[in-house]
């Protein structure tokens, strides 16, 4: 287990990171998203070691990343924003150097043939690093993270730079990879931190703002900004269900659809107001077929938590935003 | 420190800043020992090495600016900073490589000194005592120039500031002989790196220069030792 305990770091006067604490379990897959300048490439460079936090710990498997760094980095394997790659060396000259460096005890000879095979980079394994496209540059940098097959990996933005295809296949070794243990990987796209990750990490100024398993995260209240989705399917007429629910206080929005006599409508509100919807709705006679809970997307999450409530509007998007 | 070592000098010589430290040094060695022992039919080794020594203040910068500078500025410097190696045996890794680049270029004047000694002039003992107080000079400023790339991203600032530098050390002894007082002396005594050359010119291997020379090199090994683990704390 990865566990960051209090950890603030300060560059001078300004502080990228203040009391940030999570940790992270072998088989999780943990989305790190925030804001640019949020302090992820920060935390993930305090996690690897590289940097030191000027208050609070990081302990790999129990190992204080810088009281006992040889132990705890050999946990873990770390792919930077952009990878350490040597353009004058091949990919294999490259894998055979971070093979020593990493000083790996294993069949030198089967381990690189292994990692190269599972990040398809067998067809350029003799090819100089500086002659590759980003993609290929990319799948270098995972290479030379997981060759030691590390219980951890840190992954900043793994997927930047590639092309859809390189993105899918990349988000799918990842995905293979955290069988083995556990991962934690930052991005910008958060279609894709949805698609593999069952954990969210989010950062915003620094700040820790939301941890937790990815379908919880919707529903956690947060603060006042906060907003649920529920959707109802009643047995009635569009405009009797509407007009019932008018004036109700603590809704947001409502979207409603008729259909061979029956409403559903998906109800945003503020709070949970379930029961008053329903005491609304059995007075006026009109049946309650189905009601649940929808989470709130990721997106919506992300935008609830980590903009101003000023900057956010009714349909959870930032002025400006034409998505 | 072994993996870093090799990849040191497996990436001079992927570079052509091993072949240029080279085949510069090699040529300027030559040209001395044909201007002084050839055409001037001088049998002693000590006066081209000597003289070679001025040399080291542009050389040496070529081989040491990348060491850190280069990995600062390409962001390679996570390999090493995230790898379980402690900052010291990066640090020797990459000071053996440099020093293994210069010392096979020193050794291949070797043949001159072999050639020379057959005149009978130089003893084995006296070209071995040359060679090493040679070696040992180089070895502080590949010390000071390591220290210099630590300190810098750009690899153009860390090779005109260790010229800078050498170009100090080299001269402490004359600039200090030109202003004289106590001050300059002590200065000269610590910064003359050169002048600490004298006595192993004339085949005499003193413990005290030797020692001179092993603590500048360690004092400025050190120094980057710190330097390189302070910027995990910047």
């Amino acid at each position: 287990m990865i566990e960051v305990k209090c950890v603030t770091k300060k560059y001078g006067k300004i502080t990228a990171l203040k009391d940030f604490s999570f940790s992270l379990e072998s088989g999780d897959i943990v989305g790190f998203i925030g804001p640019n300048g949020a302090g992820k490439s920060t935390m993930m460079k305090i996690m690897t070691g590289c940097l030191a936090p000027t208050e609070g710990s990081v302990t790999v498997n129990g190992f204080d990343i810088i009281d006992d760094p040889i132990k705890a980095k050999k946990n873990i394997g770390y792919l930077p924003e952009k990878p350490p790659l040597y353009p004058r060396f091949t990919v294999s000259e490259y894998l055979n150097t971070i093979f020593d460096i990493k000083q790996l005890k294993v069949n030198r000879k089967e381990r690189i043939g292994e990692v190269i095979e599972l990040t398809g980079l067998s067809g350029v394994a003799k090819r100089r690093i500086g002659n590759l496209s980003n993609g290929y540059c990319q799948r270098v940098g995972l290479a030379q993270a997981i060759l030691s097959y590390p219980p951890f990996l840190v992954l900043d933005e793994p997927t930047s730079g590639l092309d859809p295809a390189q993105k899918r296949d990349m988000l799918m070794l990842v995905k293979k990879l955290s069988k083995t243990g556990g991962i934690i990987l930052s991005s910008h796209i958060l279609s894709e931190i949805d698609s593999v990750c069952n954990k969210i990490l989010m950062i915003n100024k620094g700040s820790l703002v939301s941890f937790g398993d990815k379908d919880e995260l919707g529903l956690k209240k947060n603060d006042d900004r906060q907003k649920l989705a529920l959707k109802y399917v009643v047995s009635g007429e569009r405009t009797a269900v509407l007009g019932a629910l008018s004036g109700l206080s603590g809704i947001c929005d409502i979207a409603a659809d008729e259909k061979e006599g029956t409403t559903e409508c998906i109800i945003t509100v503020y709070e949970d107001i379930r029961e008053k919807i329903f005491m609304r709705l059995s007075q006026n006679k009109l049946p309650i077929l189905t009601c649940f809970v929808m989470s709130t997307d990721l997106e919506n999450a992300f935008l609830n938590m980590t903009c101003d409530k000023a900057k956010v509007n009714k349909n959870g998007r930032k002025r400006g935003d034409t998505a | 420190m072994k993996a870093i070592f090799r990849k040191e000098i497996k990436s001079y010589f992927l570079s052509i800043q091993g072949y240029i430290f080279i085949g510069v040094f090699l040529l300027i060695a030559g040209y001395y020992f044909v201007a002084y022992n050839l055409m001037g039919e001088n049998a002693e080794i000590g006066n081209m090495l000597d003289n070679t020594i001025v040399s080291f203040v542009f050389l040496i910068p070529i081989l040491t600016m990348r060491l850190f500078a280069d990995e600062k500025h390409m962001k390679t410097s996570t390999v090493y900073m995230s790898a379980p190696l402690k900052t010291w045996q990066i640090v020797i890794g990459k000071y053996l490589a440099a020093c293994v680049v210069f010392t096979a270029a020193v050794l291949l004047t070797l043949f001159s000194g072999i050639a020379v000694m057959a005149e009978g002039v130089q003893t084995g003992g006296e070209l071995f005592t040359v060679y090493v107080g040679y070696l040992l000079i180089g070895y502080c400023f590949i010390s000071v120039g390591m220290f210099v790339s630590a300190v810098t991203e750009s690899q153009l600032a860390a090779a005109i500031i260790s010229f800078g530098v050498c170009f100090i050390l080299y001269l402490a002894d004359w600039l200090g002989t030109a202003a004289s007082g106590r001050v300059f002396e002590f200065l000269v005594d610590i910064l003359g790196v050169a002048s600490h050359f004298d006595k192993f010119l004339s085949g005499v291997l003193d413990v005290t220069d030797v020692g001179y020379f092993i603590s500048f090199a360690a004092l400025f090994v050190t120094f980057t030792t710190v330097k390189t683990e302070s910027e995990r704390y910047k």
